[in-house]
């Protein structure tokens, strides 16, 4: 008999959880980088609202592979898709080339379509008229737990 | 004068599923009910094979080879979300709301 597929695929839903503010604290915790949550001094931040603007277009990917580590998008990072942003020249996004589910840049320009990775390693998918490109979502954040 | 809209998804089940791979987008596509047993959710072009509703999968193997028709496993969480989503942003034009069933009625 025919197996059934399981779609117990790797994307998990962005539910629309309690907000869980937290203090910030008041002391910048300096890794030699502007930090990123400068704007929010003396706020308190919530997690799931600085990373997702738009719930119900939001969609987590886990990331496999190294393609995108120019862009510090690292294998098992989990990507924050949002599917109501209209996808741009130069943003990352999810693409469906042929079929195959992608993360990469985005080149848009002159009229000529191309998939750019962001790691030497691997080639620019140029999109010819015989391929069939879908751009699922674009990736607005990415995420991970250390240890 | 009030003004009501009724929103009904298309085979919502097995919507759910084509969404996350665009290769189904013309395929045909099932839903099984627990345990794979009987189908579910038919996609338009099932419908378009004459495969009834709640006819049991097994019964439909050669349909299913000769069509290559597609079964999906019944995912109950995603179709939960994929429908809260959906009245998310009915709600974002009305405040009046008014969610006939989310469980099991497919056609």
């Amino acid at each position: 008999m025919l197996e059934a597929a399981n779609s117990g695929f790797d994307w998990l839903p962005a539910l629309d959880p309690p907000r869980v503010f937290i203090p910030l604290g008041a002391a910048k915790v300096s890794a030699g980088f502007p930090s990123p949550a400068a704007d929010y001094e003396d706020k308190r931040l919530d997690i799931n609202e600085y990373l997702i603007r738009n719930p119900v277009s939001t969609f987590f990917f886990p990331v496999q592979g190294d393609s995108m580590q120019g862009a510090e998008i690292f294998d098992g990072d989990i990507l924050v898709v949002d599917r109501s942003i209209k996808a741009m020249h130069g943003h990352i996004v999810i693409a469906f080339v042929d079929g195959e589910r992608l993360v990469k840049r985005l080149h848009h320009r002159d009229g000529c379509v191309a998939l750019v990775a962001e790691n030497p390693a691997y080639p620019t998918i140029d999109i010819r008229g015989d391929m069939e490109l879908v751009i699922w979502g674009v990736v607005i954040a990415k995420f991970k737990r250390l240890g | 004068m009030p003004v009501f809209a009724l929103v009904d998804c298309n085979n919502f089940y097995a919507s759910c599923e084509k969404l996350f791979d665009p290769k189904l987008a013309s395929k045909p596509v099932v839903v099984l009910s627990n345990n794979d047993g009987c189908v579910v959710a038919r996609s338009v072009e099932v419908k378009a094979l004459g495969i009834p509703m709640g006819v049991p999968w097994f019964k439909i193997q050669k349909e299913a080879k000769q069509y290559g028709i597609v079964a999906f496993s019944s995912n109950y969480a995603l179709y939960a979300d994929m429908s809260n989503r959906v009245v998310e942003v009915l709600g974002q034009f009305t405040p009046n709301l008014e969610v006939y069933t989310f469980p099991l009625k497919s056609s």
